[in-house]
C-alpha cells in the first residue's frame, strides 16, 4: 500500500517504544516530526490511554503526563474530526478504530506496531524515504 | 506572518554571531535547529523518567505494554459504547 509519507497516524505503541528506545526506529520518527520532516497525528484516545495508563501505572499527576507530550510534535485530533469514519473502518479490534477513523479522515497512513491493522506503514520504508540526517 | 520578540543586546549579538559562523540565512533558522536540539533533549530526559517509571513499578516493557492494552480497552469501551 502506498501512503503519503509527509503526515502519518500513529497508535499509543509507538510513543511508548520510543520512550524506551529513543535510539530506535520509533524514537527516530518522533525526531523527524521534532525537526518538522513529518506530521504525526493521533486520535484523542491515545491521549487519553496515555493518561489513564501513567496515572494508573505510575501514579503521576496529570501536569507530568501533560510535560510528557507537551514536547513532541503530535496533533491531537478530536472525535468531531474522526466520528464519522468510525464506520468504514476495516480494522476489527475495537480500541484500534478510532486511529483507523483518524486515518481515513486525515487521508494518510498508519504507523502502529500493532497486527491488527491490514494497512499500515512499513517504518523502515518511512525511514528510508525521509532519508538520513 | 512574521512576529517580533524582545531579546537582550547580548543575545542578539550572540545570534548575529552564530549567524555568520554557521552561515545560516537568518536567526529564525538557528532558532528551530535550537529548538529541535531542546526537543532532542526533552526526549532522552523523557525516555529516562519512562525507564525509571519500569524500574519504580517492577514490570517489564512488554508486562506494561499488556496492561497498556487493557486500558486501551477500557477507553474505547467508553468512548465508542455502541
Amino acid at each position: 500500500m502506498n501512503f503519503f509519507l509527509n503526515k502519518i497516524v500513529i497508535d499509543t505503541n509507538i510513543l511508548f517504544m520510543a520512550w524506551y528506545n529513543p535510539f530506535g526506529k520509533c524514537g527516530e520518527v518522533l525526531r523527524k516530526a521534532n525537526k518538522g520532516e513529518i506530521k504525526i497525528f493521533a486520535p484523542d484516545s491515545v491521549r487519553e490511554e496515555i493518561f489513564r495508563v501513567f496515572r494508573r501505572e505510575a501514579n503521576l499527576m496529570d501536569l507530568e503526563i501533560e510535560e510528557f507530550l507537551f514536547d513532541f510534535e503530535i496533533n491531537w485530533v478530536g472525535k468531531n474530526v474522526y466520528e464519522k469514519f468510525l464506520d468504514k473502518v476495516k480494522v476489527k479490534h475495537k480500541p484500534d478504530k478510532p486511529v483507523e477513523a483518524t486515518a481515513l479522515a486525515l487521508n494518510c497512513g498508519i504507523l502502529s506496531a500493532d497486527n491488527h491493522f491490514k494497512e499500515k506503514i512499513n517504518i523502515d520504508e518511512l525511514l528510508d524515504s525521509l532519508g538520513e540526517d | 506572518m512574521v512576529k517580533t520578540i524582545s531579546i537582550p543586546e547580548d543575545l542578539h549579538k550572540e545570534l548575529m554571531r552564530i549567524k555568520l559562523d554557521s552561515n545560516n540565512k537568518n536567526i529564525a533558522e538557528i532558532l528551530k535547529q535550537m529548538l529541535v536540539a531542546y526537543r532532542e533533549k526533552k526526549l532522552l530526559e523523557h525516555s529516562k523518567k519512562f525507564k525509571n517509571i519500569l524500574k519504580k513499578e517492577g514490570v517489564t516493557f512488554e508486562e506494561f505494554l499488556k496492561r497498556a492494552e487493557k486500558i486501551r480497552e477500557e477507553v474505547a469501551n467508553e468512548l465508542f459504547p455502541k
